[in-house]
């Protein structure tokens, strides 16, 4: 489905990934952890003609989608959802979502609509209701949903839960699972929330200094101690 | 004593409504791409020749207001395709896009200049001396551009509220002015969107050109002489905040006009001289109190 291959990219001079291969299967959950500043994000803006591409390939149903502008990877069937302004404020949240779903050609948008509200019910009570105005986790059901009502093949998510309170952490998460089985989408979730990505990925990739360190399962990531350790702050 | 007469209102209506128009556009330009677009000034001029070569084709100069919407806009399609988009994908500071503004207001000051002595000679006419006072209606005694300036006005911001808030597009417009990199991840074009929003900024700026020769006398030097008021109006009101550009306008049209008639009745005429003076000192006063314009204060206190 999503393929990158030998990736080198960054932006200008400042060059941050190097030699980085992913990719992610149909109806995957893949998780990309590492720690800050290892180029996680860059690794989305690349795949989606936001950084700049020195070398390398990244391809979606084997078509080529390399240094293509954003507005056009749009509409590939790839939805990003960005990890910190992500919501249009000033505009209400039907909005925001009616503006996503126009320039992604969905042909029903109220059926689309009321398909999001029944994922997110408490965006339905708010539809009306200025963004900027919402709590930090409808804030981020939002951001989802924008992504979502596009009807992609592969969501892009960057640090869904960065900033949540618990209980929206858990409900996130638990959203981001039922939203692949129950629509089939592939799923490329950054996270700094590493325990809790892995509860759901499929496959795990760890990114550091630009590099990938370890591709496998979660649950083969888990047996990697030193890396848990080092470079996840997790385990003794 | 009359302190202000009627005649002084009308006139303060008329060049507020017209102010207003002019300082749409650069609200809406320095929102979208975030510019302050001194070629405006050319734009305005270019209504003026607008409302004149209609009125050699045999037409009302009114109709100037249609021809001037268009040419207005080329211009500003122009100014964003040909010279802003090259500049903004080398990353160019907004200081090298606002002189880019600059040198292009200059060339088309050179081409208005240009255009009025052909008009001269070929027509004979006095094309550096453009007045249509006396082709202008009355009702009432209410001069006609009073009436016209203050519907055109109406009008554009009743248009752009329907734009903006009514149609995908101008939605989308909204969306690029808050976050250009949110909008590209949903596959709007920012680029065509930017430049939609230029056409419409000269086309605004050619419609309040072409009643401009209904108010004052007009050649090719009238919109230089307006900018720094155009620039005090949009400040005023709120860059932030495209429906603030009337208000700013208002209340500087107001304050030029009427103030400084009250002011002439105290304390003479010579006073009258120095009007260009109001609306540069209530921009200044406006930036210390409300750096962030008047609309803001009514949003704050909402």
């Amino acid at each position: 489905m999503l393929k990158v291959e030998s990736l080198n990219s960054g932006y200008g001079k400042l060059h941050v990934l190097y030699d980085v291969s992913v990719d992610c299967d149909k109806e995957e959950i893949v998780a990309v952890v590492g720690p800050n500043g290892a180029g996680k994000t860059t690794l989305l803006n690349s795949i989606f003609g936001i950084a700049d591409i020195y070398s390398g390939s990244v391809k979606i149903d084997g078509e080529e989608i390399t240094k293509l502008p954003a507005h056009v990877i749009a509409r590939k069937g790839i939805a990003y959802v960005l990890q910190m302004i992500n919501i249009f404020s000033e505009l209400s949240v039907e909005e925001n979502l009616r503006i996503s779903a126009s320039y992604a050609k969905i042909p029903d948008i109220d059926k689309k609509l009321r398909e999001i509200f029944e994922i997110f019910p408490i965006l339905s009570e708010r539809r009306k209701q200025r963004a900027g105005t919402l709590s930090g986790g409808e804030r981020q059901m939002l951001a989802i949903s924008i992504g979502l009502i596009r009807d992609p093949k592969i969501l892009l998510l960057d640090e869904p839960t960065a900033g949540l309170m618990p209980l929206y952490v858990d409900l996130i998460i638990k959203k981001i699972n039922e939203i692949r089985k129950e629509r089939g989408i592939s799923v490329v979730l950054v996270e700094q929330n590493v325990k809790k990505a892995l509860e759901i990925a499929d496959r795990a990739y760890v990114l550091v200094s630009g590099q990938i360190i370890f591709r496998g399962s979660p649950s083969d990531l888990a047996s990697e101690k030193e890396i848990m350790r080092l470079y996840l702050g997790m385990g003794e | 004593m009359e302190i202000i007469s009627l005649g002084t209102l009308i006139s303060a209506l008329t060049w507020s409504s017209i102010l207003s128009l002019m300082a749409i556009g650069i609200t809406l330009l320095y929102r979208t791409t975030k510019v302050p677009n001194f070629a405006h000034a050319s734009f305005v001029t270019t209504g003026v020749y607008s409302a004149t070569i209609v009125s050699l084709m045999g037409f009302h100069p009114y109709l100037g207001m249609f021809l001037g919407f268009i040419l207005g806009g080329l211009e500003g399609l122009v100014l964003f395709y040909a010279i802003l988009e090259p500049l903004r994908r080398r990353r160019s500071s907004i200081f090298i896009l606002m002189i880019a503004t600059l040198s292009y207001d200059i060339l088309l000051y050179g081409l208005l200049n240009v255009l009025a002595d052909d008009l001269q000679t070929t027509y004979k006419i006095l094309a550096r001396m453009i007045y249509y006072s006396r082709l202008d209606f009355s009702i009432g005694g209410v001069p006609g551009v009073a009436v016209i300036s203050l519907l055109a006005l109406i009008t554009t911001v009743i248009l752009l509220y329907i734009l903006l808030n009514r149609t995908t597009l101008g939605v989308a417009l909204r969306a690029c002015m808050e976050n250009t990199a949110l909008a590209q991840t949903l596959g709007i074009n920012v680029s065509l969107m930017l430049l939609f929003s230029w056409f419409i900024a000269g086309g605004i700026a050619g419609v309040a050109g072409a009643l401009l020769p209904f108010y004052t006398m007009c050649g090719p030097y009238i919109g230089m002489l307006y900018i720094a008021e155009m620039f005090c109006a949009s400040i005023l009101g709120g860059l932030d905040q495209i429906y603030g550009a009337p208000l700013g306008g208002f209340l500087i049209g107001f304050a030029k006009v009427a103030l400084i008639s009250v002011l002439a009745s105290f304390v003479g005429p010579w006073i009258t001289e120095y009007a260009p003076i109001i609306p540069l000192a209530a921009m200044a006063v406006a930036l210390v109190l409300v750096p962030k314009g008047l609309v803001a204060i009514k949003i704050r206190r909402g």
